[in-house]
């Protein structure tokens, strides 16, 4: 009986934490060196897909607090401008969020088309915030294959998020 | 009453809707002081920076070692495939080297006895630490990686990091068990450097492409592709002759030189601790000249 319970409260514990355990992964693995030729400058933003995933469909998972805490994580880890990724992430959240009703349907594309607005406006805007703080214009190429590259993985990650969800969330 | 509770629930949900817009204005306000607090460049920061850094090296130093594995792998592969080719390459360079190992020779002896002559003070001795590298990967905006040492191995601050090829960067954040390379490459790296052959000082400017630019060259400097660059040791952090890298490009601007140490190949550094006792350049100075760049 005891162990019934425990074993349920595991189990809720977990599903209470896997989209943050996914994210913080994430996160890691974005900063772990590759040896590929300039993949290092062009690292997809996979913490990016997974916050604006869970943001639309399991917002409740995925709060406020803990995409500020992944996003100044992934800064110092990178070591870019502390603040900068935490705030192009809160903006992915705020906007998935307010556009549950749009972003959050059945179909994949609608979900896909939506990550690349938000994706591509939150870069822009990086871009811009960078320039402003080393006071220097910098190439936007490196940031346009970044977004590209991004994009073009959202369909596995989703793909893996939604069977994650399948699996774990509304057993 | 019931009308009251109803206009109670009624009530609830947008206070709780204001209450999550008020937490959300609350993190982004904090995410764009944390960036005035970055650029201010403050002690407290970097303290935070390298608490987390420490943190995560364990889990980092993990998660690359499969990275690692993979690619020793792909490189086994490959050095068996062209084993044959190789094997008459290094035939050649050993004997091009043995020949350079006697004039090195003969040169080291010379230059010993003439610094005996002219009582020329010694260099302090390099005394190298090697660490790996755990974390790559700034994005488009900062040429960086993070190294699995820090103080305890005698890491600080403006100390050079090399690999065999050449000069990688130097340590711009020591933490207790890792520390953050500015890489050459990087926007704001700036090193003294000297023209191996003409001896014309300038300084090595990044600007976060693969080419770093020679800034400050005298006027009167005939550079041209193909000299050989190499650090200068000036300001005392660096030690001398160090190999960077070729002069690529001499461009319409400011000529490009094309780093020895390919940024991609880097798995080992080595952290030349180098101190210069006799200029008093010690922790102190050190920490200052760091912040200072």
């Amino acid at each position: 009986m005891n162990e019934r319970t425990l074993t349920g409260q595991a189990k809720s514990l977990l599903r209470a934490t896997l989209p943050g355990i996914q994210v913080l992964f994430l996160v890691l693995l974005s900063v772990v060196p590759t040896g590929i030729p300039y993949f290092s400058v062009v690292t997809p933003l996979l913490a990016m897909i997974g916050v604006y995933y869970w943001s639309v469909y399991r917002p409740d998972l995925m709060p406020t607090p803990l995409v500020f805490v992944f996003g100044v994580l992934l800064d110092i880890l990178s070591g870019g401008p502390v603040g900068l990724m935490a705030l192009l992430l809160l903006l992915v959240h705020g906007i998935c969020v307010s556009q549950r009703q749009v972003l959050a349907t059945k179909s994949f594309y609608v979900g896909w088309f939506g990550f690349i607005t938000v994706a591509v406006g939150a870069n822009v805007i990086g871009w811009v915030i960078v320039c402003a703080f080393f006071q220097s214009l910098l190439s936007p190429v490196p940031v346009l294959i970044q977004v590209t590259v991004t994009i073009a993985l959202y369909p596995l990650l989703a793909h893996l998020f939604g069977r994650s969800e399948q699996i774990f969330l509304q057993a | 009453m019931r009308a009251q509770g109803g206009k109670m629930l009624r009530l609830a949900i947008p206070l709780k809707v204001m209450v999550q817009r008020f937490a959300f204005a609350l993190f982004v306000v904090a995410s764009a002081a944390l960036l005035i607090l970055a650029k201010a460049d403050i002690a407290m920061m970097e303290k935070v920076r390298t608490v987390v850094t420490d943190a995560a090296a364990p889990v980092l130093g993990v998660l690359s070692q499969p990275v690692v594995a993979i690619n020793n792998a792909v490189d086994g592969v490959e050095n068996l495939i062209d084993l044959r080719e190789e094997n008459a390459r290094l035939k050649g360079e050993n004997a091009r080297l043995l020949h350079w190992q006697g004039v090195a020779r003969r040169l080291e002896q010379e230059n010993a006895r003439y610094r005996s002559l002219l009582q020329v003070q010694f260099e302090p001795p390099v005394d190298p630490v090697v660490a790996r590298i755990i974390a790559d990967s700034g994005g488009p905006f900062v040429r960086t990686v993070l190294v699995n040492a820090g103080r305890r191995a005698g890491i600080r601050k403006g100390q050079a990091v090399v690999n065999d090829d050449g000069l990688v960067g130097r340590i711009v954040e020591a933490g207790e068990k890792s520390s953050r390379v500015l890489l050459l490459t990087d926007l704001n790296s700036r090193i003294p450097v000297v023209m191996e052959a003409s001896r014309h000082r300038a300084i090595l400017a990044g600007d976060n492409s693969a080419r770093p630019r020679l800034e400050f060259i005298p006027v009167s400097a005939q550079v041209s592709a193909g000299d050989r660059v190499v650090t200068s040791g000036d300001g005392g952090l660096f030690p001398p002759g160090l190999a960077i890298g070729i002069v690529a490009d001499l461009g319409d601007g400011l000529p490009k030189v094309q780093p020895f140490a390919d940024r991609e190949q880097i798995e080992y550094v080595r952290v030349l601790r180098f101190d210069l006792p006799r200029l008093g350049v010690g922790q102190a100075d050190a920490d200052m000249v760091g912040a200072g760049q």
